[in-house]
């Protein structure tokens, strides 16, 4: 049988009573459904993490800024540093969830336009996780630095050794420091990586198959 | 937040070419689950998209963009696709009607073969079997019309083959 053959039993078929026994009650029941696509799911997620983070730094900010005497208000603005770039964070994938698709458009757009975005969200998502641990590290390095200067002074509660970081280690600690860093930052870039593959790798690859076979001539 | 004073109009508008919508979902999916999770899912983004349509487009063109860009990105569903060669996997509509034993198995064999194609190859045949002029296709997929012409004698001889090895196949039996 020829699609031409095929074409004519459509044309017949579809000239009977209406196919399909949803009502307009049953259409209007699905209206309001959440959507199972991958955007919707993927913005679903981000606001999770959003309400989390939110949930676990907030009372973290208030108890080191209020507690033991504000002593402590240092580590509690560190912690405001850490919201104010997960705000920035938050903001961008957001902005590019809301860009990924265009339904209405071309198909061919909108498998352009996933293409492109998801590669772009692949690539912030890596690169804010991968910079994220080094700035907490050194972060934590200056709290830590700076509350144990102040301990000889009678400032609570670390039993570090104060030669940690200054008089003769100095140097050699902050280069080993320092190579510590970068080490924890590689690993951290390869498994942001490793792992944005795992969930999106199959995905970009079939819209990018979709989108050469649709260019192809 | 969707006005309330437009959902009537979208659900008259949509009830009306609900079999348009079954269609893509037959074509797209195998099974009874995926087709409702489909038709479901495109109902959920025709309704997203609605204050957005403005008329630019014939709203036909517009609901053809929003199935076929859903039906198309559907990562999950073609994860589970089963090989169409089950006689159940003809769409309802055509299983209701009376053919001649050889013709129904030619049109089954069609539908396998069809089953076999790739997400564009399927919206393409869909549209030509919805008798879409080149133009109007190009509208609603962004694909040149040469490239289109070209791309459909491609696929009626791929169908051409497919349908032929099945044929072959069933003879060998």
């Amino acid at each position: 049988m020829e699609l031409e053959n095929l074409r004519t039993i459509w044309r017949v078929t579809m000239e009977r009573p209406a196919a399909g026994k949803q009502s307009s009650e049953d259409i209007r029941a699905l209206l309001g459904r959440r959507s199972q696509g991958l955007v919707a799911k993927m913005k679903r997620n981000l606001f999770g993490e959003l309400i989390l983070v939110l949930g676990i730094y907030i009372p973290a900010i208030l108890f080191y800024l209020f507690e033991f005497g504000g002593k402590l208000s240092e580590m509690g603005g560190a912690l405001l540093l850490l919201i104010a770039f997960f705000a920035v964070y938050y903001y961008r994938k957001n902005k590019l969830l809301n860009e990924m698709q265009c339904l209405s458009c071309r198909v061919r757009s909108n498998l352009e336009r996933q293409v492109n975005t998801l590669r772009k969200y692949i690539r912030f998502y890596t690169i804010a996780g991968t910079i994220l641990v080094p700035v907490m590290a050194v972060l934590s390095f200056l709290i830590t630095a700076r509350n144990l200067s102040l301990s000889s002074s009678g400032y609570p509660p670390y039993s570090l050794g104060s030669n940690a970081l200054t008089g003769t280690y100095g140097w050699k600690g902050l280069g080993i420091a320092a190579m510590a860093l970068i080490s924890v930052t590689l690993v951290s870039y390869y498994t942001n990586t490793w792992y944005m593959n795992k969930l999106y790798g199959r995905h970009i690859r079939k819209l990018r198959g979709l989108l050469q076979e649709m260019n192809e001539e | 937040m969707q006005e309330a004073s437009s959902q009537p109009a979208f659900v008259a508008l949509v009830h009306e070419h609900r079999a348009l919508l079954h269609k893509i979902c037959n074509l797209y999916c195998t099974s009874v689950h995926d087709r409702q999770d489909l038709f479901q899912e495109i109902i959920v983004q025709l309704w997203r998209s609605y204050p957005r349509f403005r008329g630019e487009a014939k709203f036909s063109t517009w609901l053809y963009r929003i199935a076929l860009n859903t039906a198309i990105s559907d990562l999950r569903r073609q994860r589970r696709r089963v090989k169409a060669t089950d006689p159940a996997h003809l769409p309802a509509e055509l299983q209701d009607i009376q053919y001649a034993k050889e013709q129904e198995e030619q049109l089954q064999q069609l539908y396998a073969a069809i089953g076999q194609l790739t997400e564009v190859e399927k919206a393409l045949v869909m549209l030509y079997l919805e008798d879409k002029s080149y133009e109007e296709m190009e509208e609603i997929l962004g694909i040149n019309q040469n490239n289109l012409r070209v791309k459909m004698n491609r696929i009626k001889e791929k169908l051409r083959k497919l349908t032929k090895a099945t044929t072959h196949g069933i003879g060998k039996s």
